[in-house]
């Protein structure tokens, strides 16, 4: 009887975990989710499916910006041929949409994206690389990133509108800059575009006894008095030593204020 | 030709053609371990029974296995192609009526439980097929799937769903 019971009451939602699994394996990975709201038991079951068969979604990314010589000519061509995405040592070259459709595969969020330009480009005070930003952005057009690290990324006029726009974008709580080529005229409105943008946290890293951006931790204290003075931000700043690298913490909490608010 | 009598849970009886029944791992081993092949049993005197199968299930397997009869039986759990399985036209055809309803389901499960594993695949790669570019919520509404979630929990679900895409 109770074999009757369980065969007339056979459902999607109950079905054995093992017929669950195999309808799996037909699915692409992307899908899976959909799967979760069926039934508890379709909950269960994906998300093991997932941990054994190592789906769990990628949350890190790695975008190395390595233009390929001639480097003049390509860098003003494209910015699509500007751009890169690079496993380690291996460099591949992608069109912004195939970046989009494959690369991503239709991902909405990473926790943490990191803009890497490797070659140091004798060209003070150019800002020909934000071009690198802008693709890199419009590749990654409607996916949310919690934080990025702009890791020599130079940081000149052009460059920091790139990143206000890029963070602007994709929603982004976090950033991390660390070049030695940076100017810091104008940093105020940088900062505070960053802070209007809903960045919270900006940390700045150096080598070890290296300056932050080309400047020292006193300015950047003093630079945050004078920002949280001049915004409805309040800026703050904590350096951490480490033994490679050192970090300015710069912290923005909105100040809710009568006049500003 | 031997006959061989499978029972279902509602105590139907099918005879089935021995050589047919070699598609099914389970009934198989049913017929080594009752010495069925022996040609000194009469095998029509010793039916199987099935308490997990009902007889109409029973029925539309039994038909799957006969178009089916010749096919290379499917050996293992090799998962490797599953991306490139395609449905063919008949065995398309045959789920179709039952698609969406219990019917089809039971007989995934007959398929799992007899372990027809040519049937078994094929009777998953049509219900995944159904998903296709469909939410949680739809594929639900439409396989008549109650909701077992609280508004509270299908938020969460969608929540961590958002993070992890």
């Amino acid at each position: 009887m109770a074999i009757q019971e369980n065969i007339s009451h056979v459902n999607l939602g109950n079905l054995p975990g093992d017929i669950i699994w195999t309808i799996l394996s037909f699915t692409e990975a992307r899908d899976l989710d959909n799967f979760r709201l069926i039934s508890s038991q379709w909950n269960s079951i994906v998300v093991e499916y997932r941990r054994i068969a190592d789906l769990d979604p990628v949350r890190s990314l790695w975008w190395t910006v390595r233009p390929n010589p001639p480097y003049p000519k390509e860098r003003n061509m494209s910015r699509e041929l500007f751009v890169g995405f690079s496993e380690e040592l291996e460099q591949l070259n992608y069109e912004t949409s195939i970046c989009a459709s494959t690369i991503f595969r239709g991902r909405r969020h990473f926790d943490h994206l990191i803009v890497f330009m490797p070659e140091i480009i004798p060209a003070p005070n150019t800002d020909s690389d934000s071009n690198a930003i802008r693709g890199i952005s419009a590749a990654m057009e409607g996916v949310t990133i919690g934080a990025i690290e702009f890791f020599r990324v130079p940081c000149f006029d052009m460059d920091r509108f790139n990143i206000v726009k890029m963070v602007r974008a994709h929603a982004t709580r976090s950033i991390e800059l660390s070049s030695e080529r940076a100017d810091t005229a104008n940093l105020c409105s940088f900062f505070i575009s960053l802070a209007d943008s809903g960045v919270k946290t900006i940390k700045l890293k150096a080598l070890k006894n290296e300056p932050f951006l080309g400047q020292h931790i006193t300015f950047w204290e003093q630079s945050a008095l004078e920002l949280s003075r001049a915004s409805p931000f309040e800026f703050t700043t904590t350096l951490n030593i480490g033994s490679i690298f050192d970090l300015v913490l710069v912290k923005i909490t909105r100040r809710r204020t009568i006049i500003f608010d | 030709m031997v006959l061989i009598t499978l029972v279902s849970s509602d105590e139907q009886n099918f005879p089935v053609e021995r050589e047919l029944l070699k598609q099914s791992g389970t009934i198989e081993t049913l017929i080594v371990n009752m010495n069925l092949d022996d040609e000194d049993t009469d095998a029509a005197a010793m039916p199987i029974p099935l308490p997990n199968v009902k007889g109409d299930v029973l029925e539309k397997v039994i038909q799957w296995m006969e178009h089916h009869k010749g096919d290379p039986v499917k050996e293992g759990d090799n998962e490797d192609n599953n991306a490139e399985i395609v449905v063919p036209q008949w065995d398309d055809d045959f789920f179709k009526p039952a698609m969406y309803g219990s019917k089809h389901l039971e007989l995934t499960v007959a398929a799992s439980y007899l372990d027809i594993k040519n049937l078994l695949t094929l009777s998953c790669k049509a219900i995944s097929n159904t998903f296709k570019g469909k939410t949680g919520p739809q594929i639900r509404e439409e396989w008549g799937v109650p909701n077992e979630f609280t508004p509270e929990e299908e938020e969460a679900i969608r929540k961590e769903n958002e993070w992890s895409e």
